[in-house]
């Protein structure tokens, strides 16, 4: 049996019975993908940053790795191999595309050199890019920037929240196509997303939160399928 | 008492009478003004000046109050924009420009070795009138505070203080408050310079140099920025303790500058804020029972029509040829993925950003209610209805509307989550507008509390107001709501009867990114 | 030009370069730590104070200066410890307070010690040379060339280097940084006491060519924040460019009618400057201020 790589055990965020998000209990295996369905305000960004320590959890607990997630302190989940693509991309504006990269790493310098370039290799149009400061970049050469920037720690596990909010349908099916190569190298991925089609075709396994309660969880394709997550949503 | 005594008490009344005003600018309007020892300097040299050149003891005194507010007056107008770093730099830059003139020009200021001043006039010329006049000067200033908090209202200016843009929404401009704030606040810190200079008998530019906007500093953020009461206690102290304490001389200026840091550290809200909270049962006591209950029918019918609005941001358009019609006892409802710019409509519609195209038709008045909750948290739901400009009878009828008359005296920080959208909700409704605006006001909220918000809409649109809701939550909306718009990539994308625009396949696609298969619907 | 005006530039550059590494200090502080340091100027003044004590205690010049710089980088990590970090999250009036808070405490701890009159330490060399009709003393060639040495350290620093690549991360986006891995608080504590460090060198040079009182921090933070707004809000070679124009404007306005008119001048100017512009003066839009 595989050891799970991320395990919530009755995670809450907010006053009991009133609360922002949970109790939430699920996990994810390594190399596992997830998509989280659901509308806005059900918690899907909080869940996220929880993951992340960017949260505090109210009760409950995150296992990830083998360690505990105590909230406040997204510095050692970094360290501790996950990686964070917030929604809204949030690249560093001032920096350009290429200090982005490198100041997300902690590599020495040949190596955060080459890494630089495994990431070009996943985001060919990010090459053109480089020397341009961050804020100058399209909406879809930031979400780009924004996951190679989370990648280039080699994280065990990558969050994703809404990467394609915003984006054109063909900028969005190219980026879910660099996501399917992550997923195929081993990476575990959690995803929040609102086009349920792209992110069912990505991960194998889909979870639907509703009011900071996860109300289905199984194979994508399933959960995906319109008419059901219609009614989930529009319950 | 002795003549030193009051001596004393004299420097003391008019340190008060600086601080008090200072706390005006600082306290009230929440701007760091670093001018307050300019504007004591100049009123002690505009008395010493004006008196030595021949003017009435009287008229002097005057210009000493009246010179300053105006100075003040004028620069703020220059500066009242500038955001809290820059404002601050740029008094201090002022502050030093009036110190370099009243050191170099020494034809008129006497230099940096200052002026004597005339004799006072017989009614001024013992130490009992002079420690009176500065004793008077500071209750003046306290008037001048408390007038200012009455004027613009107390709850305003903490919501102006606290959430800045919220308060903007709701007119409450910081512009021309920063200007009052910084003349009033002149005006008396002139009168408390006038006293310092006649009862020192000279003026110097110490005066106006910044270790006395270091003593205010001190004095204020100490003893509770918005007490004059303190002040007043904290001036005293300050003023005796180098006599108390001669023997250490100048390690006293050091104990402020650490008693200073360690206030700003523990108790920012200074002494008088400990003691606010430990007799604040006496407080709520005293005040007045909720009055008679009011309906609260819209001031006029609202309506709002809208054709054909455009929003460009540099290369993006956020919001694409969008028509919507909201009708007087109406509940529309606004749905849409995350970015289909319905903020953004809602921006337009309620004034807060142009159009770059289309027209939008208006009649009565416009409430809203935000995304992020934009309430003061140290004040009570009731403050808090009130700080948009409702008066009680109205405010207490917003609160009952929503159901929250029994918290009306909490704090918003201590609501739930759920109670404080609701007050967000009673405030909007407390300006009885006819065109209600609610940014996902269902977020977060339970299933009954959305019973309850379901009620509220209803109630209110029953009154005659037009109601437009943006929500994500759709089964709560198709319940609600006589028709249903919805929005994609900034376009509408369907609109009519909430049944029908809950299965178009178009807007189905949007949210779920993928068509419904053939012959699937529900 | 004529000798006067020649010399009046060596002076005027001179000059630019004790304002410049204030000014330097200053922005660096907000590119890597987002934050606004009111107390700046008196770390400058205060660590000019060490240096007159150290000449006191028969310490020449050189070591004086090195005495100064020294402190400079302790008060700044105090001025970290005590204002910057307890009140991040705080209103940002708090950490304003604090540090004029600090200010006092130093302005009144050096008139306590050293009394009010103004005071200048040892010159780290005495002499100069002619060249033409200008005569450049060494002080002022040295103050030239720690001031452009101390420019393009930090600006290749911040630039080039990865420590300099994360410092300016965690200033755009501490959130995001940290979620990273960037050493947030780290950083930003270093970058406190190179400002401090800089802050005194700035303060050794300026008094030992103007003489300085406890009170001048007042001018210095306001020199420093003219030069660094003015500038595109922190960028480091522009800063340098504005820091020597201020320094030009007021040795000739000195020249030509008095220093305290050109004092004058130069402020009013800047509130003029701020008050056509309120959003403040460019850059500052990527940029965040702590």
């Amino acid at each position: 049996m595989t050891k799970d790589l991320l395990t919530i055990q009755k995670a809450r965020i907010g006053a009991a019975g009133t609360a922002l998000l949970g109790p939430l209990d699920f996990s994810i295996a390594a190399g596992e993908a997830l998509a989280l369905f659901g509308p806005n305000g059900a918690g899907k960004s909080t869940l996220l940053r929880a993951i992340m320590g960017l949260e505090a959890l109210d009760a409950g607990k995150i296992i990830f790795d083998g360690e505990q997630v105590k909230g406040g302190d997204p510095g050692r989940m970094a360290r501790a191999c996950a990686g964070y693509v917030p929604e809204g991309r949030r690249v560093f504006p001032g920096l350009t595309a290429r200090e982005n990269m490198l100041a997300a790493s902690d590599d020495p310098r040949a190596m955060r050199q080459t890494r630089l370039e495994e990431m070009l290799a996943l985001f060919p149009p990010l090459t053109g890019r480089l020397k341009s400061e961050a804020w100058r970049l399209s909406g879809g050469e930031q979400q780009m920037l924004a996951i190679a920037r989370a990648l280039m720690r080699r994280p065990k596990l990558l969050l994703l929240d809404e990467p394609s909010l915003g984006l054109a349908p063909n900028t969005a099916a190219s980026l879910f196509e660099a996501l399917a190569a992550v997923r195929q190298s081993g990476v575990a991925i959690l995803i929040a997303e609102q086009n349920a089609a792209a992110a069912s075709r990505l991960a194998s396994r889909a979870a639907v939160l509703v009011g900071g309660r996860i109300v289905a969880d199984g194979p994508a394709p399933e959960i995906a399928e319109p008419n059901s997550l219609a009614l989930a949503y529009l319950r | 008492m002795s003549g030193y005594s009051l001596h004393l008490l004299a420097l003391a009344g008019a340190l008060a009478a600086g601080a008090i005003g200072w706390q005006i600018v600082f306290g009230l309007a929440g701007a760091l003004s670093l001018a307050a020892g300019m504007a004591m300097g100049l009123g002690a040299y505009a008395l010493t000046v004006l008196t030595l050149s021949g003017w009435p003891f009287g008229l002097a005194l005057a210009a000493a109050a009246i010179g300053p507010a105006l100075i003040f007056a004028a620069l703020t107008g220059a500066i009242r924009r500038l955001e809290s770093h820059y404002f601050a730099l740029a008094t201090l830059a002022l502050a030093e420009i009036a110190v370099i003139i009243a050191t170099n020009w020494e034809s008129v200021t006497g230099g940096a070795n200052g002026l004597l001043m005339t004799p006072a006039p017989a009614w001024l010329n013992s130490a009992e009138a002079r420690a009176g006049f500065a004793w008077l000067a500071a209750l003046a200033a306290a008037g001048a505070f408390y007038g200012f908090q009455r004027y613009f209202g107390r709850e305003q200016l903490t919501l102006l203080r606290t959430e800045p843009l919220a308060a903007r929404a709701f007119g409450i401009h910081a512009g021309p408050i920063r200007v009052a704030a910084m003349a009033v606040g002149a005006l008396a810190g002139g009168l408390g310079g006038a006293a310092h200079a006649f009862t020192v008998g000279l003026v110097s530019p110490d005066v106006l140099a910044f270790k006395t906007m270091a003593a205010i500093l001190a004095v204020v953020i100490i003893g509770g920025r918005r007490s004059p009461p303190a002040s007043i206690l904290l001036a005293v102290l300050v003023t005796w303790t180098p006599e108390w304490l001669r023997f250490l001389e100048q390690t006293y200026l050091i104990a402020y500058g650490a008693l200073l840091l360690l206030a700003i550290w523990l108790a920012p809200e200074g002494l008088a804020a400990l003691l606010a909270k430990a007799t604040k049962a006496l407080r709520l006591a005293r005040d007045p029972d909720p009055p008679p209950l009011i309906g609260l029918k819209p001031v006029t019918e609202g309506g709002l029509t809208a054709t054909g609005l455009t929003r460009r941001f540099g290369g993006i358009t956020a919001v694409s040829d969008v028509d919507l019609a909201l009708k007087s006892g109406q509940i529309t409802g606004l749905i849409g993925p995350n970015g289909a710019g319905k903020s953004t409509l809602l921006n337009l519609v309620t004034g807060l950003d142009q159009p770059s195209a289309g027209t939008i038709q208006l009649t009565g008045r416009i409430g809203r209610t935000f995304q992020t909750l934009a309430l003061a948290p140290a004040l009570s739901a009731l403050e808090n209805v009130r700080a948009v400009g409702a008066s009680s009878q109205y405010a207490w009828a917003a609160l009952h509307a929503v159901g929250l008359t029994a918290e009306a005296r909490k704090p918003a920080s201590q609501l739930t989550q759920g109670a404080q959208r609701f007050l967000e909700i009673a405030r909007a409704l407390a300006a009885r507008p006819g065109v209600l605006l609610l940014d996902e006001p269902a977020a977060g909220l339970t299933a009954d509390k959305r019973q309850q918000l379901a009620h509220i809409l209803r109630d209110a649109a029953d009154a005659g107001a037009a109601v437009l809701v943006v929500e994500h939550d759709v089964p709560f909306l198709a319940a609600l709501a006589d028709s249903i718009v919805c929005m994609s990539e900034g376009r509408v994308i369907a609109s009519g009867n909430p049944d029908a625009v809950t299965i178009d396949p178009a807007v189905i696609t949007a949210y779920l990114g993928a068509p419904l298969a053939d012959g699937a619907g529900s | 030009m004529d000798a006067l005006s020649l010399q009046l530039l060596f002076n005027g550059l001179a000059l630019g370069a004790g304002y410049g590494l204030l000014a330097l200090g200053f922005a660096l502080a907000i590119r890597s730590a987002g934050a606004i340091n009111f107390a700046h100027g008196d770390v400058a003044v205060a660590a000019a104070y060490v240096a007159v004590a150290g000449g006191a205690l028969d310490l020449g010049g050189p070591a004086a200066a090195g005495l100064a710089i020294a402190a400079g980088a302790i008060l700044g990590l105090s001025v970290a410890g005590l204002s910057w970090a307890p009140l991040r999250n705080r209103p940002i009036e708090a950490t304003f307070i604090a540090a004029i808070a600090i200010g006092i405490v130093l302005q009144n701890a050096l008139t306590a010690s050293f009394g009010g009159a103004p005071q200048a330490p040892a010159q780290i060399a005495s002499g100069g040379v002619h060249i033409g009709a200008v005569f450049m003393s060494w002080q002022a060639l040295i103050s030239l060339a720690a001031a452009a040495i101390a420019f393009m350290a930090v600006w290749a620093v911040l630039a080039k280097s990865q420590t300099g690549r994360r410092m300016r991360a965690a200033a755009e986006d501490p959130e995001i940084a940290a979620a990273h891995g960037i050493p947030v608080i780290r950083l930003a504590i270093l970058a406190f006491a190179v400002a401090g460090a800089l802050a005194g060198l700035a303060g050794v040079l300026l008094a030992a060519q103007h003489y300085a009182t406890p009170g001048a921090g007042a001018d210095y933070i306001l020199k420093a924040y003219v030069a660094a707004t003015a500038a595109g809000w922190g960028r480091i070679l522009p800063t340098a460019a504005a820091a020597i124009a201020i320094a030009l404007f007021e040795t000739v306005g000195a020249a030509l009618v008095s220093h305290a008119v050109a004092e004058a001048l130069l402020y009013a100017g800047f509130v003029a400057l701020l008050s056509f512009r309120p959003q403040g003066l460019g850059g500052e839009a990527k940029g965040k201020r702590a």
